[in-house]
C-alpha cells in the first residue's frame, strides 16, 4: 500500500465528499418543509415592504405627476432645471459604484471627485468595505460621508448583486441611499442606472442579462422619484438599437473599452436636472 | 467535454474506468472505442454529424491502410486518394472560408462584383489531430515502416480514444502498435497516471487559467489604454497561459493513458528555459514538430539538397505550422517571423547564443512573448497597437489615455498567479517532485491541488455570487 498513497488518499476523499454531499442532500430533504415555511414569510415580508412605497409598475421610467414629494422638493425654476448636476471639475463629488466607476477614475478624468468604488462592490457590502481614495487614504465609506461635505453624490451599483433576490437587492438599495441622505443631507444624490451588457452576453447567461439589467434600473428610478433623488441612465449613449450595449464599445461585452470612459465622462458633465 | 470539468472528472471518467476494469480482456480495446464515441458525442452534441465524420475517417482509413499494405501495385495511388480523403475534410472546415474570404477580398478590389459565400462552419473537434494521425499511418504504410492494423476496432479506438482525441499528442500509430494490440494494466499504473492527470489539472486550472485572467482583462481595456509596464505583463501572462494550458492539457491526456497502459508521448519539455527558438521547437508540441519533420521536411529533402532547398523546406514547415494554429493572417505571419529566426539560427546566431546561454536566455526573454503577440491578436493593426504599447518609442501615441500605475493594480491582482507561472516553468519543481515522489507528502500535496482546482472549477461554472465581478 505504502506505493499507491496518491490513490489511497483520491479514493478516500472522493468517498468522504460523496457521503457528506449525499448527508446534506438528505438533510435539506428532511428540513425542506422548515426552509419552505421560511421563504414563505421572507415573501411575505417583501410584500408588506411593496405595500408601503406606493404601488407602481417598476417598468415605466416616466414621472408619474401623483407620486408624493417626500423629499419636500419645491418645484424647479426653468434656470434650476437647466443646471448641469456635477459641479464644475466634480468639486465636492462623491462617485460610489463598482469597477465601471473604477474606469470612470482610472480612464476618464474624475477632476477633484472622491471615488469610493472597487471592482465587485455591492449594495450588501458597500458599508463594510474599505477602499484607498485618493489623498484620504483606506476609509470606509461611513468615514468619507462624516468627514467631508458633499455637493452630489453619484451612486452607480446593482449589477454585481443580479445573483440575489430582486426584491433583497432593492431593499439594500433603498436603506443605501437613505443613510447616505441621512449622512449627506444637503447633498443631491444622484442614482445612476447600470450600464446595459452587449447582446452576445445577455444572451449567454441567465442572471447577467439585459431583461434583469432593465428590471433593476427600474426599481432604481422609482426609488429615485420616491426619495427625490435625479436618475441618469448612461445607456442612452452606448446602448445599440436593440437596447444592448453596443458591440463596438466593448471586447468583453460587460466593460467599455477604456478609451470610451472619458466620453462617460464628458456625458455626466452634460447631465442637468431636466433630463434626470 | 473537457478534461478540466465536473463533467468530465466526477461523471465520464469514474463511469468509464468502472466498465473498462470489470471488461474481459478480449473487449477492453471495444469498450475504450465504445467509451470514446460516448465521450466524442458529447462533445459535438449540437453537431452530431461530425461523430460520423470520425467514424468515417476510421472505417476509410482502416480499409486504405489494408489495401495499402496488400495491393503493393496500386500503393502510391491509395496513398494519394488516402490524403486527398484526409486533407479535404480538414481543408472543408478549417481553410475553405478563409480562403473564400481572400478571393472575394481580391474580387472586390478588382472591381467584380460578385462575390463567393463564405462558409466558416465550426470545427469538428479533435479534426486537426484525428487527420494528422490517419495520414501518419498511411504514409508509414507506404513506407514500409509499420504494418496494417487487421481489426477494425483496434483501429477506431487508436483513432479516437479520448486521452488524445481532442488535443493530442499526435501518437503516431506505429509508436502505439504494441500497447494497442496488449498493455498492462496494474495499480501501479494507475496511481502514476492519477497524478499526472493531477498535475496537468492543477496547471491548466489553478495557473492558466488565473493568469489568464490578466490577459482577458488588457483586452477589455483596449490595447491603446495601456501602459508599457502593463503591455508587457499582459503578454507574459498570455505566454503563461498558452503554455500552462498546453502543457497541463498533455499532462492530463498523458495521465488518463497510463491508467488505460498506454505511454502517450511527451509533448512539453520546459520549452521556456531554451536558448534558441530551434531548441524551443523542439521542446515545445513535441509530436506536432516531429510530424512535420517527418511527414514534410524529410520527404523534402530536410538539410541534405543544398542551402536553398533547405531554406524552402524550411519555409514550407513554418509556414504550414503557422498555419496549422489557424486560418487567418497573423497565425501566416507568425509562421514566417519563426521561419526567419530560425534561419538567422541556422546561419550563425545560434551558435553564438549556445555558445553564451546569458544571450540566449535574453534574447528568448523576448523572442518568445514577441511571437506570441502574432499568435495571440487576430487583427493585425491590433498587433501595430500592441507594439506601440510594448516600445512607446517607436512612435506617438497621443491618444494614449491610460491610467499611471495600472501596472500595480493588477501586479497586485495578479502577481502571484504570475509568480507561480514563472517558477513552475522552470525544471525545478519537477525536479523537487521526482525526489519526494515516493512519500506520501507529495500525495497530500497532490490531494490539495486536486480539490483546489476542482473547487475553481465549480466557481467558474455559473455560481451567480462567484462568477464574475463588475
Amino acid at each position: 500500500m505504502r506505493r499507491y498513497w496518491y490513490t489511497g488518499l483520491l479514493l478516500f476523499s472522493l468517498a468522504a465528499v460523496s457521503l457528506w454531499r449525499g448527508g446534506v442532500q438528505v438533510y435539506g430533504q428532511l428540513s425542506a418543509p422548515a426552509a419552505k415555511q421560511a421563504e414563505e414569510e421572507r415573501e411575505e415580508q417583501a410584500v408588506w415592504q411593496e405595500q408601503d412605497r406606493p404601488g407602481e409598475d417598476p417598468a415605466e421610467n416616466g414621472g408619474n405627476a401623483q407620486l408624493p414629494d417626500t423629499a419636500g422638493e419645491e418645484t424647479l425654476s426653468e434656470e434650476e432645471r437647466f443646471q448641469p448636476l456635477f459641479p464644475e471639475n466634480f468639486q465636492n463629488v462623491l462617485l460610489i459604484g463598482d469597477s465601471r466607476t473604477m474606469g470612470l477614475y482610472e480612464y476618464g478624468d474624475t477632476g477633484e471627485g472622491d471615488v469610493f468604488a472597487g471592482r465587485g462592490m455591492n449594495v450588501f457590502d458597500l458599508w463594510e468595505s474599505k477602499v484607498s481614495a485618493e489623498g484620504k487614504g483606506t476609509v470606509t465609506l461611513e468615514q468619507l460621508l462624516a468627514e467631508n461635505q458633499y455637493q452630489a453624490v453619484l451612486l452607480m451599483l446593482g449589477v454585481n448583486e443580479l445573483g440575489y433576490p430582486m426584491e433583497q437587492i432593492v431593499s439594500q438599495y433603498h436603506d443605501t441611499v437613505e443613510r447616505i441622505r441621512q449622512m449627506q443631507p444637503q447633498a443631491r444624490i444622484i442614482l445612476g442606472a447600470n450600464m446595459h451588457v452587449t447582446a452576445e452576453k445577455s444572451a449567454a447567461s441567465d442572471i447577467y442579462n439585459n431583461e434583469k439589467i432593465n428590471e433593476l434600473n427600474g426599481y432604481i428610478c422609482q426609488i429615485g422619484q420616491e426619495m427625490g433623488c435625479d436618475y441618469i441612465d448612461i445607456n442612452e449613449k452606448f446602448d445599440d438599437s436593440q437596447g444592448n450595449l453596443d458591440a463596438e464599445y466593448s471586447t468583453d461585452g460587460f466593460h467599455i473599452l477604456g478609451k470610451y470612459y472619458g466620453d462617460w465622462v464628458q456625458w455626466l458633465t452634460e447631465q442637468t436636472a431636466a433630463g434626470s | 467535454m473537457e478534461f478540466n470539468s465536473i463533467d468530465f472528472i466526477f461523471k465520464f471518467l469514474p463511469v468509464f474506468l468502472l466498465v473498462y476494469a470489470v471488461c474481459p480482456a478480449g473487449w477492453k480495446n471495444g469498450c475504450l472505442f465504445g467509451g470514446s464515441l460516448v465521450f466524442y458525442f458529447y462533445g459535438v452534441k449540437d453537431h452530431p454529424a461530425y461523430l460520423i465524420l470520425l467514424l468515417c475517417s476510421a472505417g476509410v482509413n482502416y480499409v486504405l491502410g489494408i489495401l495499402i499494405a496488400n495491393v503493393r501495385s496500386q500503393r502510391k495511388k491509395l496513398l494519394a486518394a488516402g490524403l486527398v480523403y484526409n486533407f479535404f475534410w480538414l481543408f472543408l472546415f478549417k481553410y475553405s472560408g478563409f480562403l473564400a474570404e481572400n478571393i472575394n477580398y481580391l474580387l472586390a478590389g478588382a472591381g467584380a462584383g460578385l462575390a463567393i459565400p463564405v462558409y466558416r462552419p465550426p470545427l469538428p473537434i479533435g479534426i486537426s489531430f484525428y487527420t494528422f494521425q490517419a495520414a501518419a499511418y498511411l504514409i508509414d504504410l507506404y513506407r514500409g515502416r509499420t504494418v496494417c492494423e487487421s481489426s477494425l476496432i483496434r483501429f477506431g479506438m487508436y483513432l479516437s480514444m479520448f486521452p488524445k482525441l481532442v488535443a493530442g499528442p499526435i501518437a503516431v500509430y506505429r509508436s502505439m502498435k504494441k500497447e494497442i494490440k496488449r498493455r498492462k494494466c496494474s495499480i501501479g499504473k494507475i496511481e502514476e497516471g492519477l497524478r499526472e492527470f493531477t498535475i496537468g489539472l492543477g496547471l491548466k486550472v489553478l495557473i492558466a487559467d488565473q493568469v489568464g485572467g490578466l490577459w482577458r482583462e488588457v483586452g477589455a481595456i483596449g490595447f491603446e489604454s495601456i501602459s508599457a509596464p502593463l503591455a508587457w505583463m499582459g503578454l507574459i501572462a498570455f505566454s503563461l497561459q498558452i503554455y500552462f494550458d498546453s502543457y497541463g492539457y498533455s499532462l492530463m491526456a498523458q495521465g488518463l493513458g497510463i491508467i488505460l497502459g498506454f505511454h502517450l508521448p511527451g509533448n512539453f519539455a520546459h520549452p521556456y528555459m531554451s536558448l534558441t527558438m530551434t531548441e524551443f521547437w523542439r521542446r515545445w508540441h513535441i509530436t506536432l514538430g516531429s510530424w512535420f519533420r517527418e511527414y514534410v521536411y524529410i520527404p523534402l529533402g530536410g538539410n541534405r539538397k543544398g542551402r536553398w532547398k533547405t531554406c524552402r523546406n524550411l519555409l514550407a514547415v513554418w509556414l504550414l505550422t503557422g498555419v496549422w494554429h489557424g486560418a487567418s493572417w497573423n497565425f501566416i505571419l507568425w509562421g514566417l517571423v519563426l521561419f526567419l529566426l530560425i534561419l538567422m539560427e541556422k546561419n550563425g546566431l545560434g551558435r553564438v547564443l549556445n555558445r553564451w546561454p546569458a544571450a540566449g536566455h535574453l534574447y528568448m526573454l523576448f523572442a518568445i512573448p514577441l511571437t506570441w503577440l502574432l499568435f495571440a491578436v487576430t487583427d493585425l493593426s491590433e498587433i501595430a497597437v500592441y507594439l506601440q504599447r510594448l516600445f512607446p518609442f517607436l512612435g506617438e501615441n497621443s491618444e494614449a489615455v491610460y491610467f499611471a500605475g495600472d501596472y500595480l493594480k493588477y501586479g497586485k491582482l495578479y502577481g502571484f498567479s504570475l509568480a507561480a507561472g514563472l517558477i513552475f516553468m522552470t525544471a525545478g519543481p519537477r525536479k523537487l517532485y521526482q525526489r519526494w515522489k515516493k512519500s506520501p507528502v507529495s500525495a497530500a500535496v497532490l490531494l490539495v491541488i486536486f480539490w483546489f482546482s476542482v473547487y475553481c472549477i465549480k466557481q467558474g461554472m455559473n455560481d451567480p455570487f462567484l462568477y464574475f465581478q463588475f
